[in-house]
C-alpha cells in the first residue's frame, strides 16, 4: 500500500473482484520512530478535522526515508512527497524542522473552497503535528547521540500522553434543620419522581405509544431552498405508491387557517407562495407506515424560482438592514461620560447559536374524536398553546382540542413555540382523514426545521479609569432571528437586560436589532438571549483589563453589582447576594494560589498553557410578557386518601413535577408518595402559561399552594375533631359529609410590569438570581485543544426545595453552556442549508468533556421572600456560569501569545510574515497582530472558542505563514450566521 | 429456506423472511413492543439505542454494547439481543445499575437513561472482574445525556468500578463516614 492506493473521495485501488484480506502494520525497526496524530473537535467518538501518520527511519540523525502521510487535507489520505523527498539525506535537527514547516504549509495548504471549511486551521495542524514529531524523533535520538540535544523540560511536557486525572466532584448544601418534620420533604434531596421508570425504560413518551390500529404516520416535506418562489407541487408520484393515503399543502387549507406563529402571525403551516429557510414546512405525505410516507415524502416534486439571493448571515442581514424597528433601554449621559474618561475602547464580536438537541426529537399523536374534537399527544412544553394553535388550524373553538403531556425527553425551550411546526400539520391530516396520525421527526429533520438558539453579533465602546472601573458603556446587539418573528424579541429584550450580566455602570445604551433573515426561526433556548448578552459584557471585562494590562478578575470584582445599585433598566437590586458567591467561590477555589500556580506553569511551559477565569452571572425571575406571569393547579383528592395532582407546567426532565409534589406534600403534610402526578393537560388546567423562563417552580408552586391550602382548610374541622386519625380518616369523614375534595389553585406574579422601551419605565423582573464560577483549563497551543481541569460554583438559589434537583440543573445547565461556548458550532453552508445535521457533525459535550473536577455550593443562609418557600428559579441561571471556561481559554490563549518563546517557534526569521495573518475572517473571529505589545494585546476571541479559534488565537510562526483568504474573494464550504 | 433466528431477552424470535432493510431498533419497538429502546439520531452517534448483543466468538460467548439503530436484524442470526426491559423493573425490582444511576440522580428527562443502563450492563457482563472508572468513562464515550451533565451518572455508575467505590471519587468521601 502506497501513496497511489486511495485513488479519489472514498474510492481506492481495489478491483471489483478483490477483496481487502488484511492489512499489516509492521513494527518499527531500530532508528525507525513512527507516530500518529489526530484533532478533532470533540477527543472522543468524533471524527478527525486532520490526522497524521508520521514516520522516519534514520542513519545516526540523518534521514534514510520518510514517511508523511495526512488525512483531512484532501479528497484521500495524501503524502506529502515533495516534503519526503526534501527531507532525504538531512540532518534531524532545526534547519530540517523549518524547511518541513514551510514545505507542508506550500505543498498541502487546503484551498479556502475546500468541503469541511476550517481550512486555514487544517492547513496549519499540519506542521503542527509534524512539530511534536520533531520533538519526539530528537528525544530519542538524543538518548544515543551526542550530537543531538536533549530536549528541555517545556518540549518534553509536550509529548506527554494526554491523561485525564479521575473525575471527582463534591456537593455542599444545607441540610434541612434537625426539627424539620420528617414527612415534609421540602429542602431534601428527593430522586426525580419518576427516575425508576426512566432507569428501567418503562417511562412512557409519545413514540413509546402503542400504535392505534388505524394509525397513519405523516412526514414532512420541506424546502431545500433558502428563499425562492414556489412554482409548483407535484405530488403525483407520492400518492401513486401503495398505502400513501394523502397529501396536505397549502392549497388544501383555507389562507386563513394556513397563517400560525407564536406572537405574530407571520408564519404559515404549510409555505404558500414562497419558502423563506431551507426546511420550511411544504406539505405533509400521509401513510400507512413511517417507511412508506417517507419514501413517498422523497417524491414529491417542489420546483422553485429564484429571484433574491437569500439573506444568510448576521453581517449580510446588517449590510441590507434587515430587522425590525430597533429598540433601546439607556440610564445616565453616555456621551458625556465617554468625553470624561481616561481611556476608551470599542471591539466586536460574535456568539453562535446552540442547537437544542433535546435526545428525544419531536413527537407527537393525534387523534381524532367526535364532534371535531381532538386529543393530541404532544411532547411539547406548551400544551396550551398547542391547542390554540391546532384549534386555529382546524377552525374549530379550543374546547374541541386536549393537549395533554406526560413528559418530554428534553425541551430546553426547543419544545416551547415550535413544537407547532409538526403537531399542526399532523393534526390537519388527523382532521382530513379522520384517523390518528403520528408524527415523529428524525434528528436531521428536528435540527433543518425547529431553529437554534439566536446567534448574536456585538459591537461595543465602553470608557473606564485606570483601575478598570467602567463609566460608560454602549452595546449595539444584533440576533439572528431567523424568517419569522416567534420569540425573538422577547430574546432580544432579555439579552438586553442581561447586557450588564453582574457589572454596575451608571452611564449604558443597549440597542437591540432582530434581523430576519432566511434561517429557520431561531427560538427559545435556556438562557433566552441572556447568555449571548452576557458573553459580550464579559468581552468587555476581559479585553479592558487586557488594555489596562491588569488582572481580569481586579477588572470585573471593582465592578460588580453592590446591594442596592440600580440596573441599567433602573430596576434596583433588592438581596444581591453576587459579591457572597464571588467571595465564597474565591475561597472554595483557592482562587489566590491556583493563579499563581497557573503563572507558574504558564511559565515553565510553552506549547501549553493553563488559563484561570471567574465569572458572576445575574438572571432576572420573571416572563418579561407580563400576562405569562400566572399558573394554575388542580388537586384531587379521593377517598383512600390518594392525592392527584395537576398543574400547568410541563416536565422535560427538570425535576418539576418532583418539586410540585414535595410543595404539596408539605402544604397538605402528607407523604409525598401519596400525591402522584399523570400528566399535564390542557382540559385540568386551562390557559397555563408555557414552562418556560425557569419560572415553572416559582408560579405552579405557589398555585398548588393555594390549591391546598384551600383543601386544608376544608378538613380543618375534620382534623380538630380527631387530631390524631389522620389524613386518610378526615379525607373519608369529609367525603361522607359531602365535602369537595378537589381544589384550584391560581396565582398571579404580583409586582412585576412590563418594561416599556418608550419611557424607559417597568420592573421587569421579580428578583434576580447570582452565582459565580471559577473554571481552570489547559490548552494545546499547537493543536487547540483543551481540557477543563476544574470548576468549582456557587449558586445563590435561595432555599432549595430540592437540593439534588438543583444541582442537577446547575450542572446539567453548566456543561450545556460549556458546549455553547466551546464546542458545539452550527455550520451553514452560504446558501443556508444546515450543514451540521446530527450527531456526526455536530457535537455536543460527552462523558470526557465534563471538568475533572467539579464542585457545586449552594449559597449558605440564603433565602427568597419572593417565591413558593424561599426558592429561586434555577433552570436558566446557571448556564452562563460556563463561560468561565470560555474566558479561562482566553487566558491561556493570552499567555501564548505573550510568550516571546511560543511566538518564536518552529521556523526561522528569515521566512517573511504573512501579513493577511491580522485580518483573519469573522470565521475564526480572532486576530494575529504579533507586532503589538503584550500588555495592550486586546485581541479578539469569538464564541464558542473551538480547537480551531484557540489554534488560530495562539499565533506562532505556523500561523504567520499559512495564507488566511481573504472574505469575499473566494466561496466558502460553511459561513459564521 | 432456513428462517432467521436470534433471542431477544431469552425469547427465540423467528423470521421467515426478513426484511434486509429491518433495523434491530425498529424491530424491537415495532414488532416486539420493546420501546425502553429509544431513537434518538439513528446515525449511532447518541447511544440512546444502547443494547447488548451475545454471540459465540471463537467458542465462546461474548457480550457487546452495539447501537440497536445501526444493527441490522438479518445479521443477528444465532446471536442473543438483551434489551433494558430484561434488566429490572420499577414495580419489581431494579437491576443494580438501574437503582444505582436512578439513586444517584443520573436520569432527568429520562430518555438516555436506558441507553446508559445498557452500555454499563454490557462492560460488566463483558469481563468477568470488575471493570476499572477508565474502562467505565470509555464505555460510556458513545452515550449523550443533553440534561445532567454526566456528573451524576458517572456517580452512580463507579461504584460498580474497582478502583472507584466511592461516589463523588474522593478517598474521604462523606457517604463512607459514620455520622
Amino acid at each position: 500500500m502506497d501513496g497511489s492506493f486511495f485513488r479519489s473521495y472514498r474510492r481506492c485501488d481495489v478491483r471489483d473482484s478483490e477483496v481487502l484480506v488484511a492489512v499489516t502494520v509492521p513494527f518499527t525497526a531500530q532508528n525507525e520512530y513512527f507516530q500518529g496524530f489526530k484533532q478533532a473537535r470533540r477527543r472522543d467518538d468524533d471524527i478527525a478535522i486532520a490526522n497524521a501518520g508520521l514516520r522516519v527511519s534514520l542513519e545516526d540523525d540523518v534521514v534514510t526515508s520518510v514517511t508523511l502521510a495526512f488525512g483531512g487535507v484532501a479528497a484521500t489520505t495524501t503524502l506529502a512527497a515533495e516534503t519526503m523527498e526534501r527531507m532525504k539525506g538531512r540532518k534531524w535537527n532545526e534547519e530540517l524542522l523549518q524547511i518541513v514547516t514551510k514545505s507542508l504549509v506550500e505543498e498541502l495548504e487546503v484551498a479556502p473552497t475546500a468541503p469541511g471549511g476550517m481550512t486555514a486551521y487544517r492547513t496549519t495542524l499540519l506542521p503542527s503535528f509534524f512539530f511534536k514529531f520533531y520533538l519526539h524523533v530528537r528525544d530519542e535520538l538524543s538518548r544515543t547521540l551526542e550530537t543531538v540535544s536533549a530536549l528541555a523540560g517545556h518540549e518534553r511536557a509536550l509529548l506527554q500522553p494526554h491523561v485525564r486525572p479521575p473525575h471527582v466532584a463534591t456537593h455542599l448544601y444545607e441540610k434541612v434543620p434537625s426539627d424539620q418534620s420528617p414527612i415534609d420533604p421540602i429542602g431534601r434531596p428527593l430522586v426525580h419522581a419518576t427516575a425508576h421508570q426512566q432507569a428501567t425504560g418503562e417511562a412512557t413518551y409519545v413514540d413509546d405509544m402503542p400504535c392505534y390500529c388505524n394509525e397513519l404516520f405523516g412526514v414532512l416535506v420541506i424546502s431545500t431552498q433558502a428563499r425562492a418562489y414556489i412554482v409548483s407541487v407535484d405530488a403525483a408520484e407520492a400518492l401513486a405508491i401503495p398505502g400513501v393515503h394523502i397529501f396536505l399543502s397549502a392549497k388544501d387549507i383555507p389562507e386563513e387557517r394556513n397563517k400560525c406563529g407564536e406572537i405574530v402571525l407571520d408564519e404559515e403551516v404549510f409555505a404558500s407562495t414562497s419558502v423563506k429557510y431551507v426546511g420550511q414546512p411544504v406539505g405533509l405525505v400521509v401513510a400507512d407506515s413511517e417507511d412508506v410516507a417517507r419514501r413517498a415524502a422523497r417524491l414529491v416534486r417542489v420546483t422553485y424560482k429564484v429571484v433574491d439571493k437569500p439573506i444568510i448571515t448576521l453581517q449580510e442581514a446588517i449590510e441590507a438592514k434587515s430587522w425590525l424597528p430597533p429598540f433601546t433601554a439607556y440610564c445616565g449621559d453616555v456621551s458625556a461620560a465617554h468625553a470624561a474618561a481616561e481611556h476608551s475602547l470599542s471591539g466586536e464580536v460574535h456568539v453562535g447559536g446552540q442547537e437544542h438537541f433535546y435526545l428525544e426529537p419531536n413527537a407527537h399523536l393525534i387523534v381524532p374524536g367526535e364532534c371535531n374534537s381532538t386529543e393530541v399527544f404532544c411532547a411539547t412544553q406548551c400544551p396550551s398553546t398547542m391547542q390554540k394553535a391546532i384549534a386555529r388550524a382546524l377552525g374549530v373553538p379550543a374546547n374541541l382540542v386536549v393537549v395533554r403531556t406526560k413528559r418530554m425527553g428534553g425541551g430546553f425551550g426547543g419544545k416551547d413555540s415550535r413544537s407547532a411546526m409538526a403537531v399542526v400539520p399532523a393534526a390537519l391530516a388527523a382532521n382530513v382523514t379522520g384517523r390518528p396520525v403520528r408524527i415523529v421527526l428524525e434528528r436531521a429533520e428536528d435540527m433543518l426545521i425547529t431553529g437554534t438558539r439566536h446567534p448574536f453579533f456585538a459591537r461595543w465602546r465602553v470608557s473606564f479609569n485606570n483601575e478598570g472601573v467602567i463609566r460608560a458603556m454602549e452595546m449595539d446587539l444584533f440576533s439572528n432571528a431567523g424568517y419569522s418573528v416567534d420569540f425573538s424579541r422577547a430574546v432580544m429584550e432579555r439579552a438586553i437586560f442581561s447586557a450588564d450580566n453582574s457589572y454596575y455602570c451608571p452611564n449604558v445604551r443597549v440597542t437591540g436589532h432582530v434581523c430576519i433573515t432566511n434561517l429557520p426561526s431561531n427560538t427559545a433556548y435556556r438562557g433566552f438571549g441572556g447568555p449571548q448578552a452576557m458573553l459580550v459584557r464579559e468581552d468587555i471585562m476581559a479585553r479592558v483589563a487586557a488594555f489596562l494590562g491588569l488582572d481580569a478578575t481586579r477588572v470585573r470584582e471593582v465592578n460588580l453589582y453592590k446591594d442596592g445599585d440600580k440596573t441599567h433598566f433602573r430596576q434596583q437590586l433588592e438581596a444581591c447576594s453576587v459579591r457572597r458567591c464571588w467571595a465564597d467561590v474565591k475561597e472554595q477555589a483557592h482562587f489566590k494560589r491556583r493563579q499563581e500556580l497557573v503563572q507558574e506553569f504558564n511559565r515553565t511551559h510553552v506549547y501549553q498553557k493553563k488559563g484561570l477565569a471567574i465569572v458572576p452571572t445575574k438572571f432576572g425571575a420573571a416572563f418579561t410578557i407580563k400576562f405569562l406571569n400566572q399558573a394554575g393547579a388542580l388537586v384531587m383528592v379521593y377517598r383512600d386518601g390518594s392525592v392527584l395532582l395537576t398543574h400547568g407546567g410541563t416536565e422535560m426532565g427538570q425535576g418539576l413535577h418532583t418539586k410540585m409534589i414535595q410543595v404539596a406534600s408539605k402544604a397538605l403534610e402528607i407523604p409525598y408518595n401519596k400525591i402522584h402526578i399523570s400528566e399535564t393537560a390542557t382540559n385540568k388546567v386551562p390557559n397555563a402559561s408555557p414552562t418556560a423562563a425557569s419560572m415553572s417552580s416559582d408560579l405552579n408552586g405557589e398555585a398548588v399552594l393555594r390549591a391546598c391550602q384551600v383543601l386544608r382548610d376544608r378538613l380543618a374541622p375534620y382534623r380538630k375533631q380527631h387530631p390524631d386519625a389522620g389524613w386518610d380518616s378526615w379525607v373519608a369523614a369529609a367525603y361522607l359529609d359531602r365535602v369537595q375534595l378537589s381544589a384550584t389553585g391560581f396565582y398571579s406574579l404580583p409586582n412585576v410590569s412590563p418594561f416599556n422601551f418608550e419611557t424607559q419605565e417597568g420592573t421587569p423582573f421579580n428578583y434576580f438570581c447570582f452565582g459565580v464560577a471559577v473554571s481552570e483549563v489547559q490548552v494545546d497551543c499547537l493543536t487547540g485543544d483543551h481540557t477543563v481541569l476544574r470548576t468549582d460554583i456557587v449558586m445563590d438559589v435561595g432555599k432549595s426545595l430540592n437540593p439534588a434537583v438543583d444541582i442537577g440543573q446547575i450542572e446539567g445547565a453548566f456543561l450545556q453552556g460549556q458546549g455553547l461556548f466551546t464546542l458545539e458550532e452550527l455550520r451553514y453552508s452560504p446558501e443556508g442549508e444546515l450543514l451540521t445535521k446530527g450527531p456526526g457533525t455536530y457535537k455536543l459535550p460527552g462523558v470526557q468533556d465534563i471538568p475533572c473536577e467539579l464542585n457545586v455550593t449552594l449559597l449558605r443562609e440564603a433565602g427568597n421572600p419572593k417565591a413558593v418557600y424561599s426558592s429561586k428559579a434555577i433552570g436558566e441561571p446557571p448556564l452562563f456560569l460556563a463561560a468561565s471556561v470560555f474566558f479561562a481559554i482566553r487566558e491561556a490563549i493570552a499567555a501564548a501569545r505573550s510568550d516571546e518563546r511560543f511566538r518564536g517557534h518552529g521556523i526561522s526569521d528569515s521566512v517573511p510574515r504573512n501579513t493577511t495573518a491580522s485580518t483573519k475572517t469573522v470565521q475564526s473571529g480572532t486576530s494575529c497582530n504579533l507586532g503589538a505589545a503584550t500588555s495592550t494585546d486586546f485581541f479578539r476571541l469569538d464564541s464558542p472558542a473551538t480547537a480551531e479559534r484557540i489554534r488560530m488565537a495562539c499565533c506562532d510562526r505556523i500561523t504567520d505563514i499559512v495564507r488566511m483568504p481573504t472574505p469575499g474573494t473566494y466561496k466558502p464550504w460553511d459561513v459564521t450566521v | 429456506m432456513n428462517p432467521l433466528v436470534f433471542f431477544v431477552n431469552g425469547k427465540r424470535v423467528e423470521e421467515q423472511q426478513p426484511d434486509p432493510e429491518w433495523n434491530l431498533l425498529w424491530y424491537l419497538r415495532s414488532k416486539l413492543g420493546l420501546v425502553g429502546s429509544k431513537l434518538g439520531c439513528g446515525e449511532g452517534g447518541c447511544g440512546a439505542c444502547t443494547v447488548m448483543l451475545s454471540k459465540l466468538v471463537d467458542g465462546q460467548v461474548r457480550h457487546f454494547s452495539v447501537n440497536a439503530c445501526l444493527s441490522p436484524v438479518v445479521t443477528l442470526h444465532g446471536t442473543a439481543v438483551t434489551t433494558v426491559e430484561a434488566l429490572g423493573s420499577a414495580p419489581d425490582r431494579l437491576h443494580p445499575i438501574q437503582e444505582r444511576l436512578a439513586k444517584a440522580h443520573g436520569s432527568q428527562c429520562g430518555f438516555c437513561t436506558p441507553g446508559f443502563v445498557m452500555s454499563a450492563y454490557a462492560l460488566l457482563r463483558s469481563q468477568p472482574t470488575l471493570p476499572s472508572l477508565e474502562q467505565l468513562e470509555d464505555a460510556l464515550v458513545g452515550n449523550l445525556c443533553r440534561c445532567t451533565g454526566y456528573r451524576p451518572i458517572l456517580e452512580g455508575l463507579r461504584t460498580l468500578t474497582s478502583d472507584g467505590q466511592t461516589t463523588c471519587g474522593r478517598a474521604d468521601c462523606c457517604r463512607n463516614r459514620e455520622y
